[in-house]
């Protein structure tokens, strides 16, 4: 009897695990905060590099995108290598509309391209309402690799070398890149994406403890067992691609707001596996690992370079850890560094 | 007080060459505890899955309530009042007990995404009362204590009964019990029986597929023998003992009608 009262308390242990990766989240978001405006502080405005507070901004962008698959991937459950797509529709949606019309802003360039990733993602939640999951992947796959040939060989969109010149967003006028008040021509990015991304943490919670997120659980768990308790399977496989995608837009806009650039490597395979694993290394179905996962794929590269350059190897270690850090992940926390173990 | 809740018209099925289901004729009484038995094989389960919509009926009708429901999709029937156990246990196993139960409330609530951001009134009210459902349901059933457990670490027999307890949880008027009892103890077969009882003098109709006659000769009201697909008797308890044809289908399968076959 006294073992069964042990187990009975594990779910709340997990309860204040959860309550504590909050608090850490938050931490970490208050010291990046500290660290961007740093340079307020200090007369020269030089102690935090640029460089630093661009791989923060990339990072910010794909915690976006990495939020979005989660709903696909993490809640819904099916394994996507096309998230690109809608990364790439998102990117050439805002830079299309910004440098061929003048009336439309970026701002309305982002709900114009997520209103195409959510058509985009339709043909996805048909395949998926037909095919078993394990085959979404060959699927999701090919829809991002047709893409990108449509976009290298398209003369609108730039062809290979994709579209360039695409203007920083401006917030009441002025270019996020020259707010006054801001040290940086980053500092608007990172203020904005905090916020997004907040927001979207707060929006996956509050979905998926919702009689919504339930009912994908549902689905995840058991198609024919979630019908049996009137849920519309199909319909809710199509909510959870159409809100991944459309959120998975939003980081795309972004990502070409910021860099000012679109090319077809956006709708590539290469980029959707780059998604799909920040998702795994952070943990499905995990909203702090969504964004830690993003941050660990932007940041350990960049910072392995530095020490390339410090120490002066002749090859970039990244590629060789990169994998090793994948396979250690997998071998030894399987359902990623934040989420939660199965059995 | 026998007004007819469910029937099936000439129900049939087939998967390729195999008549699964054919020219069922089968009714259900408001409150009535109806037991379908046969041997394996014999379509009991299809015919739950033709009930639920989960498998499309090759010919025939199903009403329910006085109503056409042939061909309606599986979330409809649900919601109309049919739900269902599953002979292969198909809990969400990683979920605990009560998330399993407030699933299934899905059909009687609808907040959306919306009311879920913004933690509406409607998204509050309805957390309450599913908050409420799952407590019944799991005391109703008897897994209280096992509220957080996760569904897959439960023992096998409180799994089935957390069927039960979801299955309740839809509101439903009529409840298919597919093989409650197999792989439970005697005494879960006892509170099985006890739970079954409670749902019939609660107004609850059950029809319930099993093989352990013990548990179908003491509580169902009546009992229909299916035999390779096709119902071959419907009678009282008594009746369906005697049954020459009854008798003669079960020993074609070398088991005797009141062993445990
Ligand atoms: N999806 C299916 N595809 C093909 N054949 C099927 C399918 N489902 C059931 N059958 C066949 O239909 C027949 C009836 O099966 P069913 O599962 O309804 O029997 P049952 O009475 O529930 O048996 P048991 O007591 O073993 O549970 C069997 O011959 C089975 O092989
Ligand atoms: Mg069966």
């Amino acid at each position: 009897m006294k073992k069964i009262h042990i187990s009975l308390r594990k779910p709340q242990a997990g309860e204040l695990k959860a309550n504590r990766k909050v608090i850490a989240v938050c931490v970490v978001l208050a010291a990046m905060l500290f660290i961007c405006f740093l340079d307020d502080f200090t007369p020269s405005g030089r102690v935090i590099p640029n460089y630093f507070k661009y791989v923060i901004v990339v990072s910010l962008i794909y915690s976006v995108a990495s939020l979005g698959i989660n709903f696909y991937s993490g809640y819904q459950g099916d394994t996507s290598l096309g998230h690109a797509v809608f990364f790439g529709t998102g990117a050439y949606v805002t830079a299309y509309l910004t440098t061929q019309f003048s009336g439309i802003n970026f701002w309305a360039s982002i709900l114009i391209g997520m209103a195409f990733s959510a058509v985009l993602s339709l043909p996805v939640a048909w395949a998926g309402s037909r095919v078993k999951g394990s085959f979404m992947v060959v699927i999701t796959y090919g829809y991002c690799e047709i893409f990108r040939y449509l976009a290298i060989n398209s003369n609108t969109l730039g062809g290979t070398a994709g579209m360039a010149g695409i203007p920083s967003p401006k917030i009441f006028g002025v270019r996020i890149t020259k707010i006054p008040w801001l040290p940086s021509n980053k500092d608007g990015f990172i203020l904005i994406l905090m916020a997004i991304v907040g927001f979207l943490a707060l929006f996956t919670y509050r979905i998926v403890n919702s009689r919504v997120g339930y009912a994908l659980a549902a689905v995840r768990e058991d198609e024919i067992a979630a019908y049996a308790m009137g849920v519309n399977v199909k319909a809710y496989k199509r909510l959870a691609i159409i809100t991944s995608a459309v959120i998975t837009s939003v980081a795309g806009s972004f990502y070409a707001g910021f860099t000012n650039v679109a090319d077809p490597s956006l709708f590539g395979a290469t980029l959707s596996i780059t998604i799909f694993t920040m998702l795994v290394i952070g943990g499905r179905r995990s909203i702090s690992g969504a964004i830690l996962g993003a941050f660990i794929v932007v940041i350990c590269p960049e910072l392995l370079r530095y020490v390339q350059d410090l120490i002066g190897l002749p090859f970039d270690p990244w590629y060789i850890l990169y994998g090793l850090m994948l396979v250690i992940i997998m071998r030894f926390k399987p359902e990623g560094l934040l989420g939660t173990k199965e059995s | 007080m026998s007004e007819v809740l469910l029937s099936t018209q000439n129900l049939s099925k087939s998967f390729g060459g195999i008549m699964a289901n054919k020219d069922i004729n089968f009714h259900i009484n408001r409150g009535e505890i109806v037991a379908i038995i046969g041997p394996n094989g014999s379509g009991k389960t299809t015919f739950y899955n033709l009930l639920t919509g989960i498998t499309r009926c090759s010919g025939g009708t199903i009403t329910f309530e006085g109503k056409n429901i042939t061909g309606k999709k599986p979330q409809e029937i649900t919601k109309l009042g049919i739900s269902r156990t599953f002979q292969n246990i198909r809990l969400f196993g990683t979920l605990s007990v009560a998330q399993n139960i407030e699933i299934a409330r899905h059909c009687r609530t609808s907040s959306t995404m919306w009311d879920a951001l913004w933690h509406t009134k409607k998204y509050g009210t309805e957390k309450e009362e599913n908050a409420e459902a799952v407590e019944r349901c799991m005391e109703y059933v008897g897994i209280a204590d096992k509220k957080d457990w996760k569904a897959t670490n439960l023992p096998y027999g409180m799994q089935r009964k957390l069927e039960i307890a979801r299955a309740l949880a839809t509101d439903p008027k009529l409840i298919l019990l597919d093989e409650p009892a197999a792989g439970m103890n005697p005494k879960e077969k006892e509170e099985l029986m006890d739970i079954i009882r409670k749902l019939s003098s609660d107004g609850y109709s059950v029809i319930l597929i099993e093989h352990a006659m013990r548990v179908v000769m003491n509580i169902a009201d009546r009992i229909s023998v299916f035999n390779y697909g096709e119902k071959i008797a419907d009678g009282l308890p008594t009746e369906i003992r005697e049954n020459p044809v009854v008798i003669q289908a079960y020993l074609g399968k070398g088991a005797s009608a009141d062993g445990n076959a």
